[in-house]
């Protein structure tokens, strides 16, 4: 009995190490950041309705944000970039190895401002927002009773109608609020972008996930100087 | 007025299943059951005695085995009628073992080799895509703090693994105490601690660099935190972490580790092994080495196993344990992964069209007699409707009696998968398919 057990072949050859990144501007800063890292991905960006991309030893997925950690998490892909926001509001089991520092973003309370009518006094207050879990968790946290309304996009409009009382938003510089008579109240948390890493890749792709990710890493430090 | 969710004047939901369950059709049966008979097989070979733990038992009894028993956020519970008090479906059978261990086995000499399957039950996310029904098989070997324990639970996992025909899969080993020695000397306020601890969870290297810098910790720990993600690869990383670690309990520790991976590697397993002195997920009862088996593009893990001397205490008996479980839902998974298989063509499926029947049903005896399976047609139809059928059902022959112009005892056998066929006496067909299956 000493046939020793040889390590699975990791196939890197054979199988291409799977991104699933979000569409829009955080796909062009992650391309531009794989890119100086030495992984071939420029031409991502040349057909804009493709939803896979197959290039040498790499496959890229352009799905929606809110569904990056979901792909990641289920394996369908071994990695993906995904804002800190997102991560705290599904809390996927994926690790979250880097902060890539782009996609600066604030989630925010916020609630019609001056010379609008006060609204009425409530006893639950009702708040408009994307983020249900991190919204009723951080009312729950300051002892607040909340009823949160789930809404997929427009959440600024809730208020101005009557939907809800406030609203829990992400907020970059703001201007969006301001053009539609919101002021913020609170700061909920900051957030930018994170890779992540589905767990069984870690652990069967460990030599080139953890080379991508120190070469990531390093750039970044680079950057920072 | 026939639709049946109509006449039921309802929801339908009595023709559907709730959201985290399924039935498991016959393929996927199939499958299901061969890989719980071979893992059980395996089991058996290594001399684990099989127990049967019931699927509901008291709230807390269960809740024991959690870090925090008052958060028991996983399993379902109901309320006892008859005395008030709280039970709750098992999520997990380990602690039914501890329990079993802690009571019924006090006085049994050691090591104890116990065993068990059987469903469990947890809350999930909505949503998601996760199942709330597991099905677990493990082992737990009782009694023993010896590090060769810990690598026989490994082994044992990998042979189950290897039985069940999972391949590619990789175990990854880590060693609790290993932070739990770190962080042991800092004195952080609870919530600093759970946002590190969080932190090397989720090999989150940005934060704990944040956190680190914000935290009242020493130098050399500092260093050793920082790196701690990325203390993961191959036994390597026993040196690499040799020259890092600076507490005598991560020390001890990772002796311990080191002495696992040795008797590992006397198993012949070393190929399949990778470490991970950075895995601290889930471990509300571990304390030593830890370890979970993992195949490419499935997120969750096939087992989970490692080493928890303090949860047998839990039930009023101290004794040192270590064991692993798998998900035979998982495994599942990595084989329908792996492709088709399952099994092959096999027995027999009789049809008969003489007007006596008895010929047709002593075939069917004998044929399972010779250890073959067999079944009859029991529908009147057309000879290639039946041929049909029988396909379907995975037949490897069928028998036919009782075709015009054929005398009573003779026997057409075809071959479902070419359709060549022979004639012959009916008593020996049982035997000549069994030369063949």
């Amino acid at each position: 009995m000493t046939d020793d057990r040889r390590p699975p072949t990791d196939g890197p050859r054979a199988e291409p190490l799977t991104f699933a990144l979000p569409k829009g501007r955080i796909l062009r800063d992650t391309l531009g950041l794989l890119e100086a890292c030495g992984v071939r991905c420029a031409s991502v960006l040349d057909e804009s309705r493709k939803l896979v991309f197959d290039l040498p030893g790499y496959r890229f997925l352009v799905v929606r944000g809110q569904d990056v950690a979901t792909y990641v998490e289920h394996g369908a892909a071994d990695l993906g970039v995904v804002g800190k926001d997102v991560l705290l509001e599904q809390a996927p089991e994926v690790y979250e190895p880097l902060d890539l520092g782009f996609g600066y973003c604030r989630l925010v309370v916020a609630e019609p401002g001056g010379g609008r009518a006060a609204p009425p006094v409530r006893s639950r207050l009702r708040v408009a927002t994307k983020y249900p879990r991190l919204a009723e968790a951080h009312f729950r946290s300051r002892g607040v009773q909340v009823e949160v309304i789930k809404l997929y996009g427009s959440i600024e409009l809730a208020p101005l109608v009557g939907l809800a009382d406030r609203i829990v938003d992400l907020v970059s510089t703001g201007e969006t609020l301001r053009q539609n008579g919101l002021v913020e109240l609170e700061t909920i948390l900051e957030s930018t972008c994170r890779l992540v890493v589905n767990r069984a890749s870690m652990k069967t792709r460990t030599g080139e996930i953890g080379g991508l990710v120190r070469r990531l890493r390093r750039h970044l430090e680079g950057g920072d100087r | 007025m026939n639709d049946p969710t109509a006449a039921a004047g309802g929801s339908g939901r009595h023709r559907e299943l709730p959201s985290g369950v399924a039935d498991r059709l016959p393929e996927e049966a199939a499958r299901f059951v061969e890989a719980r008979r071979t893992v059980l097989d395996t089991l058996a070979l290594w001399a684990y005695r099989p127990v049967v733990p019931p699927l509901l038992e008291y709230g807390e009894a269960l809740a024991r085995a959690l870090s925090d028993p008052a958060d028991d956020a996983a399993s379902y519970k109901i309320v006892d009628r008859s005395s008030g008090h709280v039970l709750a479906i098992r999520p997990d059978i380990t602690p039914q073992i501890a329990r079993m261990a802690a009571t019924r086995f006090r006085d049994e000499t050691l090591p104890l080799r116990l065993c068990y399957e059987g469903p469990v039950l947890r809350h999930v996310p909505a949503g998601r895509g996760r199942s709330r029904e597991l099905h677990q098989v493990g082992a737990e070997l009782l009694g023993v703090r010896d590090p060769e324990a810990d690598a026989e639970a490994l082994a044992l996992c990998v042979a189950c693994l290897d039985a069940a025909g999972v391949r590619g899969f990789r175990v990854d080993l880590g060693q609790v105490e290993f932070f739990r020695g770190v962080v042991a000397g800092l004195d952080l306020p609870p919530d600093d601690l759970k946002r590190l601890r969080s932190a090397v969870a989720r090999k989150d290297a940005s934060d704990l660099e944040r956190l680190l810098e914000a935290l009242p910790v020493p130098d050399a720990k500092k260093r050793l935190l920082a790196e701690l993600p990325f203390l993961a690869g191959g036994t390597k990383v026993l040196d690499r972490a040799d020259a890092l670690v600076e507490s005598d309990h991560s020390r001890r520790a990772l002796e311990n580790l080191a002495r696992v991976v040795s008797f590992v590697g006397v198993h012949g397993l070393t190929g399949v092994l990778t470490l991970d002195l950075g895995e601290i997920r889930g471990i509300d009862y571990h304390t030593g080495v830890i370890f979970e088996a993992f195949v490419p593009h499935l997120g969750t893990p096939l087992c989970r196993g490692g080493r928890y001397d303090g949860l047998v205490g839990r039930y009023g008996h101290d004794l040192a344990a270590t064991g692993f479980s798998l998900d035979l839902s998982a495994v599942l998974e990595a084989l329908l992964l792996g492709g088709p298989g399952g099994a092959l063509p096999s027995g027999v499926f009789i049809v008969n069209f003489a007007a006596d029947r008895a010929g047709a049903l002593t075939l069917a005896r004998s044929v399972r007699a010779a250890g073959v399976r067999a079944a009859r047609d029991l529908i009147r139809r057309p000879l290639d409707d039946s041929l049909a059928h029988a396909r379907r059902q995975g037949f490897r022959w069928a028998a036919v009696l009782g075709e015009p112009g054929r005398p009573a005892g003779e026997v057409r056998l075809i071959r479902l998968d070419t359709g060549r066929d022979e004639v012959l006496p009916a008593e020996r067909a049982a035997s000549r398919v069994a030369d063949e299956e």
